[in-house]
């Protein structure tokens, strides 16, 4: 006997955002308010207005009363009712204004609350709150935030502007202190300027040459990453580019999937990016899924029909499934050789794709013609680019750390010619892969699982990131940064330089 | 805002620590409002911690519904002439009772909308839309630092649950034999099996 239909899952239920810094989520929680609201001495909370002619309305329903209930002895009580509660309750007239002048409404707290500050009245202040009034220089500075956010990451700096900036304090101090942030902080967008440039011209090697080991200069860079908007991150990657005007390319001619407005930017990012499509109704996951089988021989290449996605509608960020995705790294990440299979969505991530398709699933006919797999080798904490050409045939691999120089970018022949090898073999079966989303719910179902366990943990790598940009300032081309992104790129970046990766 | 206002009027001049709310999903209830109106009564210190919870679309029936029933109860066979009637048959009627109820006329109301909008995440939204929708809201005292600039941790959870059962669709090459589900011992190729044996009967 066989139970077809529906089965039950239990699914845990957790509160988000949860700490994650894979994802940039240093700390649990978020918050809503980007300043806290306030009133002035004297200022109070505006009223919603009455409709017009609410007024009118009450006096008709008044006088329709009075019609049913004629004026007798027997409805004198309920006459009376009537005219009170038309005279003392109702508005006489449609300014709200005068009602609150006649009748006094008002509920104590909401005034309570806004003239007596509790926040600053019984709020567990930080140290850096209690005592940012006062003058400080810089070491007090920093041993004041060394004490007071002793869960931070970034312990060893002063509280950001913006921070100071929505702190209620009406200090002549405070102006003084602040400058004192800003010329620490310009001082390390200094440093860390010409530290980021040396990386992006590839002055650094993997040896370790041109590598700058002082603790300080990392945390300058650290520093400036989490300072950096798009604006500034684009005008400090435009000078390593040559002065020539980028040209585009036609290859933005499929568009009947996008809906939103192009940027000539966007054109330019995702051509170099190269997701194209030719629609020839091969589902990019089947395709690539049978392709890394063979090139992974014995290896356990798994699917799942659901990928973890950045929900952009709040400042923070939501993992929740979307679409069909192969993502078999999950499984193979604690082996020696594992592989970020997520490409789309990891450059998704990190640019302004919000063209790419987003629902790859069983109706969508598109295919890319340009695959880009981000290979993480965990135990050597490198990274390897390999980019499929599905009109061509061909890949290419990049090699970013073992590359002497951005020009002459490391092409390992011996693992290219074995991904040539079970390419071809992808394609000249191409046929025998229809799709068969059976099987897809099959994998899923029967390893149960659960949504949220899809993690970040094998999504981003930095080393990849580097190569992309790489890539493109080797080709003319100046990335866009969504503004979305600038979170998830800075940190990781951020960690990797924490953690010594580079 | 007048409950937490009698509370302390009744509780030796103390807010409550805690506030749970339980609301239903309409849009006057949800919205990015009230969620940014709950942050700052925390932020404030009126109280230490809040629990938004609402319902689901589609849902209508909450607990408070119940005391609709009573009162539905209680006026079914009562001729009300007019609202203070209303509001002393209300009162006099649940003065014994677990509940007692008071009637207040509301007829004018503080903009909260516009007194907070300018405070709020612009890109706040879609939070109470389809799958979007987050059904439960924490809002928790901490200290203030760069992640809480006013002390204020909020988080949220699809459901007010810790477990919710969700129901998929299985397809039939892979359903659970009934064996198989009481025992854990899932063999694959044995269902296909099972499944020609069902087509070869009825066949």
């Amino acid at each position: 006997m066989v139970i077809i239909g529906l089965e039950a899952f239990t699914v845990r239920v957790q509160w988000e955002p949860a700490q994650n810094h894979d994802l940039g989520q240093t700390v649990e929680g978020t918050y809503l308010l980007l300043s806290l609201p306030g009133l002035a001495a004297g200022e109070s909370i505006s009223l919603v207005e009455f409709e017009t002619g609410s007024h009118t309305s009450l006096y008709r329903t008044v006088h329709a009363a009075f019609q049913i209930y004629e004026d007798n002895d027997e409805h004198r009580k309920t006459r009376t009712q009537w005219s009170n509660w038309y005279t003392k309750v109702c508005p006489q007239d449609d300014l709200v204004v005068n009602y609150m002048a006649t009748h006094n409404y008002r509920i104590p707290l909401v005034h309570y609350m806004m003239k007596e500050n509790y926040y600053k009245k019984n709020a567990r202040a930080t140290p850096i709150i209690r005592q940012a009034s006062y003058h400080f220089n810089w070491p007090e500075l920093l041993a004041v935030a060394n004490a007071s956010v002793q869960t931070s990451r970034n312990r060893n700096r002063p509280p950001p502007i913006t921070y100071l900036n929505n702190m209620e304090l009406n200090d002549d101090r405070l102006s003084t202190y602040r400058n004192e942030c800003s010329l620490y902080y310009t001082d390390l967008k200094a440093q860390s300027k010409s530290y980021l440039i040396n990386i992006l011209s590839h002055k650094v090697t993997s040896n370790g040459e041109g590598l700058s080991t002082s603790s300080k200069t990392k945390e300058a860079l650290v520093q400036m990453i989490f300072d950096w908007d798009g604006i500034t991150l684009q005008n400090m990657l435009r000078p390593l580019l040559p002065q020539n005007e980028v040209t585009v390319n036609a290859a933005l001619e499929y568009r009947p999937y996008m809906n939103e407005p192009i940027s000539i930017r966007n054109e330019i990012v995702i051509n170099r990016a190269a997701f194209e499509c030719f629609g020839d109704g091969k589902p990019l996951s089947i395709i690539i899924t049978k392709l890394l089988t063979d090139l992974l021989n014995e290896r356990d290449v798994r699917l799942c029909n659901c990928h973890t996605e950045l929900n952009h509608s709040n400042r923070y960020y939501h993992a929740r499934q979307k679409s069909i995705i192969v993502n078999p790294a999950a499984n193979v990440f604690d082996e020696d050789f594992s592989i970020n299979f997520d490409g789309a969505t990891h450059l998704r991530s990190l640019f302004n794709f919000s063209t790419i398709p987003n629902n790859l699933n069983r109706e969508s006919r598109y295919v890319f013609r340009y695959v880009f797999f981000p290979i993480w080798h965990v135990n050597e904490l490198t990274a390897e680019l390999l980019m499929i050409d599905m009109n061509n045939r061909s890949i290419t691999l990049f090699d970013p750390l073992m590359s002497s120089s951005l020009e002459n970018i490391l092409m390992k022949q011996e693992r290219v010619n074995q991904y040539k090898h079970a390419l071809v073999q992808v394609f000249s079966n191409m046929e025998n892969y229809p799709p068969n989303f059976n099987e897809w719910q099959s994998t899923l179902y029967n390893k149960r699982w659960v949504y949220d366990v899809l993690e970040y943990e094998d999504f981003c790598n930095l080393n990849v990131f580097l190569v992309l940009l790489l890539d493109m300032l080797l080709n003319d081309v100046c990335p866009v940064f969504h503004k979305y992104d600038l979170p998830i790129v800075r940190r990781r970046y951020a960690y990797s330089v924490m953690c010594g990766y580079i | 805002m007048k409950l937490l206002q009698d509370w302390k009027q009744t509780h030796d001049n103390k807010f409550p620590e805690t506030l749970y709310l339980q609301l239903d999903g309409g849009a006057e209830n949800a919205n990015k409002y009230v969620l940014a109106h709950l942050e700052m009564l925390v932020a404030k210190r009126i109280v230490t911690r809040i629990i938004f919870s609402r319902l689901p679309v589609g849902h209508t029936h909450e607990d408070i519904d119940s005391c609709f029933a009573v009162i539905w109860n209680w006026f079914k066979r009562q001729t009300i002439k007019t609202p203070q009637e209303f509001k002393d048959f209300l009162e006099e009627s649940s003065r014994n009772g677990k509940r007692p109820m008071e009637v207040v006329d509301i007829l004018c109301v503080s903009n909260w909308k516009d007194f907070l909008r300018r405070h709020i995440d612009p890109e706040l939204k879609y939070l109470h839309k389809l799958e979007d929708a987050m059904l439960q809201w924490s809002f928790e005292a901490v200290d203030c630092d760069n992640n809480f600039p006013f002390g204020v941790k909020t988080m949220y959870r699809a459901y007010a649950s810790d477990e919710v059962v969700k129901i998929v669709k299985v397809s039939r090459f892979h359903a659970v034999t009934q064996d198989a589900a009481l025992t854990g011992n899932d063999n694959g190729t044995d269902h296909d099996d099972d499944v020609d044996d069902i087509f070869n009967n009825q066949n």
